[in-house]
């Protein structure tokens, strides 16, 4: 009706952008979701042979034992630095984000390097202490210590976030009240921060869920590391489809669970200068074990990695070892930095049309749909990768019958499966750091525009966008940074014969190629630790006599 | 286009409803070119929704709306609020913060020779050209205030809203700006609906005022006749003080206790209210007395003391503070309104009971 649509004033167009958006994340993980219901027992019993029991189980357990570790260590050291006065508390309370910037992949094989039967702790352990030991560091134990070390930074976010938020008040009360801090903490503090835990434990078990690079190099096999094998293996696509069909039951598990655990309380305010946890100040021994506590997690979790791979980049940048600079490395790092520019591009480009609809025509119909477009970020990489195989498989039958036969590029030889995961995947960054920017543009603001006689896309053009392009390049940066460090959508989809820095390091250090992996890696590591110093050095401070902020 | 005297603004039976809430009820209201109407009422009236409704930045469930004798909204009409040439002045100013003043009030301007030209104008009309290279942040709140009055004017709009403009102001500012916004508007010619909370700024702005109570017009008048002559209890009570004094009325005179009141507002004779204002209650020490003096409130230039009727109840009068009375004093009551005053049909009480006032004032 393009009549009544510019009666409308454009703002139809909006909407529907929005929808097709939506539908754009949607499709690929409803095909997967509804090939549930039309189960094929031929795959099935193939399955079955192979073991789907026992990495169910093992799914099982790794999820479980990740979000536990990640629970005690994050929920642990964020009750530790907004409660207790100890030295070098205010360092600390935003080093502890750094291992954010250390990709699992990459913390995974440093720590195998490092624990291996030749590395430096098992070394020392025969020299120093004259014990014969020689154990390969594989095994289930191993994989959930490292991701908990890796993934632990989500939880410690957010638990600073309500131990600095509603906690505080009622912290207070209940010392008034007679009970002592441990006591107070665990009767009131931990049943208030309960709902952002449950959160912080969501987002860990969908990284868990994600994740099958990281786990193949402790020989743990969950259903994700049998989606990549049965894909990247047998490139059988009914049998792929079924496992990740079985990754997106326990996804819908965990968000079930997540919504039961935090019951109500499902938003929170973020407050302002309100009162803090008065932190008790430690003495003795307390204080230093506090320290090291903490100087052990930021140790562990970043510090070391990072001095390992400068190390390693070192012998290789310098030409001292064997291996030399390896030439590839340029060609790597371009593909990198040219997916990243692109899923940056489109993510925020997207993410714009989105937010601006919503602002330009909230009604019900448009919210909702906005609020569609961002749940690729809580879907498991290796649902979302086949949802998009899926897709692709469908447009390439389509494309045959009108003729056009591009044989298997659509699916195996071009970017545009790629792009299109991470931009399901990262659109929910860049959409939040939009709608953050925004929201500093009041609706009267808008409305004013409107009213003034702007239609809504020069109210978009004069008004919204030079006013959040703070938000634009905060989203950019997200996206790319997300998307640079990315591995298992990368593994699944990338075109055949295409590399990046990510799949070169997980190739090279699965040979342990150490001396090659050291630069590729620390590229990562460097480029991802910009935003994690930019967006958190300042929020999680803490003042020097007070509490946290 | 309508005709020169004609309504340029016209509502029919507007109806809004947000989920079970219905913000707007039947609302029919119009304004004449060049005519301030200032529609007031108690937050969560639905006066804000009427601005949206007329602005476009809401629809309508039901009724009509017309600017310029062009229907807008209902009927299967939509007009987007671009297109509507309604100018809004937001409580809150929403000034553009990356733009400067001069910027800010040519938003709305085509990019015409006269564009300049006509930006100055707006803003020699609230006398800020001087600040036209300014940006928002370096305005103190008044001078904000006058900006967003500029930018709404500039492009000349067919009506001009106004959402509580001065609220965010202090006191002081308020009661100058108020004038001076009002001196502007009747420059400009602007045809203006102004919406506020504040009872004095309705009565001292509007030309007329609309009272609009649970999303329903009460009553659309001069302001003195909505002052004097209210015809509701609600329109009564929240356009200034008042008392209602119970009474009989017969042949349009109402006997109180006070004595017998010239009425008007009800048909039939029986029971009634009168609406008596503080100052119209007169006290007189000399004659022999039907009221103890209460408690008193000092309000600057005028005390407020609350008089115990003899025959029963209360009532409010207002005397200048070199005539003030002592606690206690014994006085005489009258009334002296020099005007008939409104009335209300009594509910629940019976023909004969002329003794004191009745509950609600």
């Amino acid at each position: 009706m393009p009549a009544r649509e510019a009666r409308r004033g454009g703002r139809r167009s909006w909407r529907v952008a929005t929808a097709l958006i939506a539908a754009f994340v949607v499709v690929p993980v409803a095909l997967v979701a509804s090939s549930v219901l039309t189960p094929d027992r031929e795959i099935w019993r193939f399955l079955w042979q192979t073991g789907l029991a026992r990495m169910v189980g093992a799914t099982v357990v790794l999820m479980v034992g990740v979000v536990v570790g990640t629970l005690v260590l994050g929920g642990g050291l964020a009750w530790l630095v907004a409660a207790y006065r100890f030295p070098g508390r205010r360092v600390f309370s935003w080093l502890l984000v750094l291992p954010m910037a250390v990709p699992s992949y990459v913390l995974a094989f440093v720590a195998v390097y490092m624990l291996d039967a030749p590395g430096p702790v098992q070394t020392a352990a025969r020299s120093v202490f004259g014990l014969d030991v020689r154990i390969a560091p594989r095994g289930m134990v191993l994989a959930v210590l490292v991701l908990s070390v890796a993934l632990y930074p989500y939880v410690y976010l957010l638990a600073r976030a309500a131990l600095s938020e509603q906690a505080a008040v009622t912290y207070g009360a209940a010392r008034t009240l007679g009970l002592g801090p441990a006591q107070a903490a665990w009767r009131v503090v931990l049943p208030m921060a309960r709902p952002s835990l449950a959160a912080g434990g969501a987002l860990v078990a969908m990284e868990t869920l994600t994740d099958f690079a990281t786990i193949q190099y402790f020989n743990v096999e969950t259903v994700s590391v049998a989606v990549y094998q049965v894909w990247n293996g047998m490139f059988d696509r009914p049998a792929a489809t079924q496992l990740a069909a079985i990754v997106l039951v326990f996804a819908i598990t965990v968000i079930a669970v997540e919504r039961a655990l935090r019951g109500r309380a499902r938003y929170h305010q973020r407050g302002g200068a309100g009162p803090r946890v008065e932190p008790v100040t430690l003495t003795g021994w307390s204080r230093w074990a506090a320290s090291a506590v903490c100087g052990l997690v930021v140790g562990v979790g970043f510090v070391v990695p990072a001095l390992r791979l400068l190390g390693w980049s070192s012998v290789s940048v310098l030409g001292v070892g064997a291996g030399g600079f390896d030439p590839r490395y340029a060609s790597y790092l371009g593909n990198s930095v040219l997916v990243a520019a692109v899923a940056a591009v489109l993510c925020v480009a997207a993410a714009g049309v989105v937010v601006n609809a919503v602002r330009l025509t909230p009604d019900r119909a448009t919210r909702g749909l906005a609020r569609l477009t961002t749940i690729g970020y809580a879907v498991p990489g290796p649902v979302v990768a086949i949802g998009i195989l899926l897709v692709l498989a469908g447009v390439d039958a389509a494309l045959d019958v009108v003729g056009l036969d591009l044989g298997a590029t659509l699916i195996t030889g071009s970017l545009v499966g790629l792009v299109a995961a991470y931009v399901i995947r990262f659109l929910a960054p860049a959409a939040n750091s939009l709608e953050a920017s925004l929201d500093k543009v009041t609706p009267a603001m808008t409305m004013s525009a409107l009213t003034l006689g702007a239609a809504p896309r020069q109210v978009v053009q004069r008004i919204h966008l030079p006013l959040i392009r703070s938000g634009v390049g905060v989203g950019l940066v997200l996206v790319a940074v997300d998307a640079l460090k990315e591995l298992p959508v990368m593994l699944l989809l990338r075109p055949f014969g295409f590399s990046t820095l990510a799949v070169w390091v997980y190739e090279l250090a699965s040979e342990s190629l150490w001396d090659l992996v050291g630069l590729p890696a620390l590229t990562i590591v460097a480029v991802a630790t910009v935003p994690v110093v930019v967006l958190f050095r300042g929020t999680l401070r803490v003042d020097v006599d007070g509490g946290s902020a | 286009m309508s005709a020169p005297d004609g309504p340029v603004l016209e509502l029919e039976e507007v109806t809004k409803r947000y989920g079970g809430v219905t913000a707007l009820d039947r609302v029919s209201i119009g304004a004449r070119r060049g005519e301030l109407l200032a529609v007031v009422g108690p937050s969560g009236c639905g006066k804000t929704t009427l601005l949206q409704v007329i602005a476009g930045l809401t629809d309508v469930d039901a009724g009509r709306v017309a600017i310029g004798g062009r229907v807008v909204a209902g009927a299967g009409a939509w007009v987007p609020p671009e297109r509507r040439r309604a100018g809004v002045v937001f409580q809150e100013h929403a000034l553009f913060p990356h733009l400067t003043v001069a910027d800010n009030v040519g938003f709305g301007l085509p990019r015409a020779a006269d564009r300049r030209t006509r930006c100055a104008e707006a803003l020699d009309l609230v006398r800020l050209g001087h600040l036209a290279r300014r940006y928002p942040h370096e305005l103190s709140g008044g001078e904000q205030q006058r900006v967003a009055l500029a930018r709404a004017l500039a492009p000349r709009p067919a009506v001009v809203l106004l959402d509580e403009p001065f609220s965010n102001l202090d006191a002081n500012l308020r009661l100058q700006l108020r004038q001076e916004t009002a001196t502007v508007l009747r420059a400009s010619d602007a045809t203006a609906v102004f919406v506020t909370h504040d009872r004095q700024e309705a009565l001292s702005l509007g030309d007329r005022v609309a009272v609009l109570n649970d999303g329903a017009l009460e009553q659309v008048d001069h302001p003195a006749v909505v002052f004097h002559t209210p015809r509701t209890r609600f329109v009564a009570t929240f356009i200034g003080e008042a008392d209602l004094l119970a009474g009989d009325v017969s042949d349009g005179v109402a006997h109180t206790v006070v004595g017998a009141l010239a009425v008007t507002g009800v048909g039939a004779d029986g029971p009634v209210d009168v609406m008596v204002r503080p100052h119209e209650v007169v006290v007189d020490v000399v004659r022999e007395a039907n009221a103890t003096v209460g408690h008193s409130e000092f309000r600057g230039a005028h005390v407020l003391h609350v008089l115990a009727l003899d025959a029963g109840g209360e009532l409010r009068c207002e005397v200048p503070h070199t005539r003030a009375l002592d606690q206690g004093a014994r006085v005489r009551v009258t009334v002296d309104a020099s005007h008939r005053l409104a009335a209300f049909p009594a509910v629940n009480r019976p023909t004969s009971s002329p003794a004191g006032t009745a509950p609600g004032g």
